[in-house]
This record gives C-alpha cells, sequence and structure tokens, in this order.
C-alpha cells in the first residue's frame, strides 16, 4: 500500500510549474526523504499532498488512495509546516488545547508528557520560545495526533546543531514507537542519512531519483582510474557524473546489481547517500527511478532500475 | 524493512458531524482578546442606552401623559441630543465589528501563515472556515439584537411624543432586525476582504471603508430611496409640509399625515385633476399664506377643497414599517451569504 501516490501531478502558479509530470508512489513504513535544490517543487508536494494546494493536472492520494485534502486523509496525517507556523498568543498548554479540539483522535496526555520530558513549560506563551523549542512542539503536536503518515517540510531549517539532532533524536523516538510512515523534506542531506530509508529527490519541478537509500547507494560506486578507459566505462554504465583531473579520471555511475570486472587500474569505491544526492543534483538530466518507467525526463542519462 | 498497517479506507468517505463544541474552544482561544473586547463595548452600550432611556423616560413622562404640545421643548434639547449620539454610537458599532473582529479573523492566518497549520487539522478548512463564522457571527448577532431591542424601548417616549420616528435613517437601522444584519453583513464584509487582503491593517482599513461608506451611502441616499417604493396616497392638509420629496415623518399636532407614517411626496393637483405646475403652486400657496379666511386658517384642506384645489402626499403607512425593516435585513442578510459562500469558496481555493 501506498501512503503517496501521485499520477502526472503537476502545480502551476501563474506561469510557472512548480510541479509536473509527477507520478510515483511512496509505500507505508517508510521514512522518506525528499531532497532537492530551492525551487524543485518540495513543498508543492507536500502541500499538495496534505491538501493545502490544489493539482492543476494529474492527481494525488494518500494512505490508500484517499484524496488528499479529505476529512478522512486530514485526520490521519499530521502536517507540520516550514517555519512552524503556530500561534504565539496562545501559552503551550493552549495551543495543545487548541489542537485537542480539532483532532479527535488527539492524545492530550501524551503530548504533555513529552513537552514534560523536553523541558517545554506548559504556561509558556508559544511566541516566546525558541526556534527548537517551537520545532519541538509542533512535533508533540504532530505525534499526538496519532498520524499515520507524518509530513514535515524543512523542518531542520532555521535550528542549530543541537536543536536539530535533538528534533531527530524526538523524530526517530516516536517513529519507533508508532511504526509511522514519515516524509519530510530537508536540505541537511547528513541529516537525513540518519534516518532516511527511502529517498525522493526532485529537480526542476520533476522527480529525478527515487528508491529506497539502501539499494541506491548499492546501486551506484565511484570508479576511479585513467581516463584512456573512461569511454569504455561509459559503455557499460550509466554515468551519473564525471570528473577528471589530470591522469585520473573519477566516475559516479549507476551500477545496478553488480559492476562485473573493472578495466585495469580502475578503482570501485562506494557512495554516500550525500555523494549520491550532489551527483544527481549537478546532473539534472540523469535520474534514477523505479521501473518499469520512466518519470518525466527527456533526454534520461540513467536507466531504470 | 519496517512495516506498518494502514487502515483500510472506506469505499465512501464517511461523514463526520459538525464539530461545534470544539470549535466554540477554538474559536474562543483564537479569538478571545476581540471578544472580550467587543463584550466590554457591548455592556457599555447596553448601560449607556439603559441611564439614557431611564433619564429620557423620566424627563418626558409629563409630555408623555399629555402630549407633545404640553412640552417644554428647549428643556428636551439634552435629551434628544443624547437620542442622537446613542444612535451615532448604536451604527458605529457594525462597521467596528467587522473591522476589529471580522477583519482579522482570517487576514491574521494568511499574514503568518498559522492557516498551513488550521487547515491541515482533523478538522479540515471548510469546517474551520464554517464553524468560526456561524459561532462570532451567531454571538455578534445576538449581541447587536439585545442592543437593538435596548434602542427601541429607548426611542418609545421620543416616538411617542413626536421628537423622534423610528422611520428617520438613524433609528431605522438601529432597530433589533437592521442592528443584527448591518452587523452580520459587516463582520462578513471584514472576513471577506481579510481573506482576499491577507493584511490585518490593510484589511482593517478596507472594511472600515467598505463597512463605513455603505453605512453613509444608505443613510444619506438609499434610505429615503428605499422608504419611497411603493407608496400609498392620500389628500391631506398642507400645513407644515411642502412640495416635492418630504421624507419626514407625521406627528400629532405637527406635519400632518397618517398616524405614524413616513412622507415620502407631496404636491398640488388643479380642479382638472392634473399637478399643478411651480408657478401654479407658488400662487396657490401665497394666496393660502394671505388669506384671512377662517376657513383657510383653520383648515387648508377645506380652503383647498372649495378652490376645486388639493394637496396629496404619498406615504408609508405605520404598519408598512415591520416590512421594510424585514427587506432591508434581508437584503443585509443576502449581501451577508454572498460574502459568507466567497469566504468558503476562496478558502477552498487559497493555496
Amino acid at each position: 500500500m501506498s501512503v503517496i501516490e501521485t499520477s502526472g501531478l503537476g502545480k502551476q502558479y501563474r506561469d510557472i510549474w512548480a510541479l509536473r509530470d509527477c507520478t510515483m508512489a511512496i509505500p507505508a513504513g517508510r521514512i522518506v526523504a525528499l531532497v532537492g535544490p530551492n525551487g524543485a517543487g518540495k513543498t508543492t508536494l507536500l502541500h499538495l499532498t496534505v491538501g493545502l494546494a490544489r493539482a492543476t493536472t494529474g492527481s494525488v492520494t494518500v494512505l490508500g488512495g484517499a484524496p488528499a485534502g479529505s476529512l478522512w486523509a486530514l485526520e490521519r496525517i499530521a502536517f507540520v509546516a516550514q517555519d512552524v507556523p503556530l500561534y504565539g498568543y496562545l501559552s503551550v498548554a493552549e495551543m495543545l488545547d487548541l489542537a485537542a479540539n480539532m483532532n479527535r483522535r488527539f492524545d492530550r496526555r501524551r503530548s504533555e508528557s513529552r513537552l514534560s520530558e523536553l523541558g517545554i513549560a506548559l504556561g509558556h506563551k508559544v511566541g516566546k520560545l525558541s526556534g527548537g523549542q517551537r520545532a519541538q512542539l509542533a512535533l508533540t503536536i504532530a505525534f499526538s495526533r496519532h498520524p499515520d503518515l507524518l509530513v514535515l517540510d524543512e523542518p531542520l531549517s532555521g535550528l542549530d546543531p543541537l536543536a536539530r539532532h535533538d528534533f531527530m533524536a524526538s523524530l526517530m523516538i516516536a517513529v519507533a514507537e508508532d511504526g509511522l510512515s514519515v516524509v519530510f523534506s530537508s536540505h541537511v542531506i547528513s541529516e537525513l542519512e540518519r534516518v532516511a530509508d527511502y529517498l525522493v529527490l526532485l529537480s526542476g519541478g520533476r522527480v529525478q531519483v527515487m528508491g529506497e537509500i539502501s539499494e541506491l547507494v548499492a546501486g551506484h560506486a565511484t570508479l576511479s582510474g585513467p581516463p584512456v578507459d573512461a569511454g569504455r566505462i561509459a559503455e557499460r554504465f550509466a554515468v551519473v557524473q564525471s570528473q577528471r583531473a589530470g591522469r585520473q579520471a573519477q566516475l559516479l555511475v549507476r551500477t545496478g546489481n553488480g559492476q562485473g570486472a573493472l578495466p585495469e587500474g580502475w578503482d570501485s569505491a562506494e557512495v554516500t547517500l550525500e555523494e549520491l544526492v550532489l551527483a544527481y543534483l549537478r546532473e539534472p538530466s540523469a535520474c534514477a527511478l523505479p521501473g518499469p518507467a520512466l518519470v518525466g525526463l527527456p533526454s534520461p542519462k540513467g536507466t531504470t532500475a | 524493512m519496517r512495516t506498518q498497517s494502514i487502515p483500510a479506507r472506506p469505499g465512501a468517505l464517511p461523514r463526520y458531524p459538525i464539530p461545534w463544541r470544539p470549535m466554540a474552544r477554538v474559536t474562543w482561544l483564537q479569538q478571545r482578546g476581540s471578544l472580550i473586547t467587543a463584550a466590554v463595548l457591548f455592556a457599555g452600550c447596553a448601560l449607556l442606552i439603559i441611564v439614557s432611556g431611564l433619564g429620557a423616560y423620566a424627563k418626558l413622562s409629563p409630555c408623555l401623559a399629555s402630549g407633545r404640545g404640553s412640552c417644554d421643548l428647549n428643556s428636551l434639547h439634552a435629551q434628544t441630543t443624547e437620542l442622537t449620539f446613542v444612535t451615532i454610537a448604536l451604527l458605529v458599532i457594525p462597521v467596528l465589528a467587522g473591522m476589529f473582529i471580522g477583519a482579522p479573523l482570517l487576514a491574521r492566518e494568511i499574514e503568518s501563515g498559522s492557516f498551513r497549520f488550521a487547515w491541515t487539522q482533523g478538522t479540515g478548512r471548510t469546517r474551520w472556515v464554517v464553524t468560526k463564522m456561524v459561532l462570532l457571527g451567531g454571538a455578534g448577532a445576538a449581541a447587536a439584537g439585545v442592543l437593538g431591542l435596548l434602542a427601541d424601548w429607548y426611542a418609545g417616549p421620543f416616538e411617542a411624543t413626536g421628537l423622534a420616528s423610528h422611520w428617520l435613517a438613524g433609528q431605522f437601522n438601529v432597530t433589533v432586525l437592521t442592528l443584527p444584519a448591518w452587523t452580520l453583513c459587516s463582520l462578513a464584509a471584514g472576513a471577506f476582504v481579510g481573506l482576499f487582503i491577507g493584511r490585518v491593517v490593510a484589511a482593517m482599513a478596507a472594511t472600515a471603508a467598505f463597512a463605513g461608506g455603505l453605512l453613509a451611502l444608505d443613510l444619506m441616499r438609499l434610505h429615503d430611496r428605499f422608504l419611497g417604493i411603493a407608496p400609498g396616497v392620500t389628500q391631506s392638509s398642507p400645513s407644515g409640509t411642502g412640495l416635492g420629496a418630504l421624507n419626514t415623518f407625521a406627528w400629532p399636532g405637527g406635519i400632518p399625515g397618517p398616524l405614524g407614517s413616513w412622507l415620502v411626496n407631496g404636491w398640488y393637483t388643479g380642479p382638472d385633476g392634473q399637478r399643478l405646475s411651480s408657478a401654479a403652486v407658488s400662487s396657490l400657496v401665497t394666496k393660502l399664506d394671505t388669506s384671512k379666511s377662517p376657513v383657510a386658517l383653520g383648515d387648508p384642506a377645506k380652503w383647498l377643497t372649495l378652490r376645486h384645489d388639493a394637496y396629496w402626499i404619498s406615504y408609508q403607512a405605520a404598519d408598512r414599517f415591520w416590512y421594510f425593516q424585514a427587506a432591508e435585513a434581508a437584503i443585509l442578510l443576502a449581501v451577508t451569504m454572498m460574502f459568507a459562500i466567497g469566504i468558503v469558496k476562496l478558502v477552498n481555493r487559497r493555496a
């Protein structure tokens, strides 16, 4: 079952397409990292998923086929928006009260207990909390709704490293307790690697890379060796990115199930998620998508998995 | 890989009951500042009307017993001024409600971005906005209705003595029907403008301009035209009245006309039943004013009849008052509904 399923999804703001031809199915039970450069369409995709935006083309369904934004879906999806917009003039307790009255499945006791553990006093005004505390409060409210899907839009932006670490730790604990699906967008790729097990990379409003992170990492390698043999390598593998420096060529390639024997003088090294993401971001025409269909890229250098 | 069980989505999505009580709590939490201010304003207005009303009843009681003729009008100047002041204060209330409750209602959500929180909760954005509008509108209409009732009670002795009339533009718009209707219209206009503009201060200014402008237009132009719709016609005495648009009320011992009626137009007809020209009217009135005939002095209408002339008035009978009240309230509520529908549509489109 898919927690998010899109088909030909597109969103146009005036004459600019923020997202187009987006077709994907995100399986349940994953922590999905949604990455991409600024303006890639991450926030648009998340807003379409939680019903904050309406699709210009195509469709998006959630949690096994419910229309995004329907009451049924809203009860089961918790969303923490970018910049954590809460009501600054309310106290923390009132903010919980507000959320409890807007969500039938809200667990007040759980939220108070979690905030107590985090040292956030219920009497404090939300507007007086630090950025990290506000993010934790928003996350607490989201968890206390007992969602089946948690959607976080740039939850780490504006947080210092300590607050980022605490936030991710809280996320991991809560996910482990509830086993919910999580989709979150972020620029901080190093943080994603620790927690995410599924990657969706958007670029220019289109899906460029999608799949299990372990499979993506295992299916790519950095090959380095004499430039003279680089052409032969490129014939065997889909080259995502190539760099040449003097007598050394370095290719980040998609190896698929195995790379076999390499030409003499060539070495293979594993790639990290960060290297993989950066390579695809630098080569917007490359793609790595689940088969059988290529999604949205006119002349892909890459192949389907 | 972790696994997760997602509840099977029913074939047809279930209908949830509208969460009135929880949303009442949400509305209170979010709007309590403006609601408390409004409650204080309401209490102040009610107190002002009650105190002024008790004073008016005490002062006007001799006139009520014996009629306006026996009253010293000069001594009632303070009371009539106070009535005017209270009426103006009541007229301003809908504009203030639109500015300070209606306009920030949605503009603040848009301006601060908190709509992204509110509209992604389990209540859903349509229910969120509809329940808020109904609860705030209901409270506003109820409070305005109470003030309208108090205003009716306060104006009672002034009307009985012919010092004021509920047909007059000011009082007409602060009754138990029209004041809540104006309040609802202004609240809805404020909320719509706030949602459209998305800036609190700008929305407040735009609401003040719209609601204040509409009210001023009604008081200065539309009211008299509205009361001129399908009037009755009767022959009357020209004493104290005039020619053309009258826009005043009949009162015993003063301007003649059917008791409790609103006078719309006055005109003269000649022996052939046709309206007299301005020159002919001028000549006729001069003759009437200079005539020393006891009939002319005592009963100008009879004097005209003897000359085969007549003075006519068009008027709204006293029993039509509440029809006009209901009609104006209905028009305002229709405008309110248009704004409300616009709000729901905009909320659902805004993304």
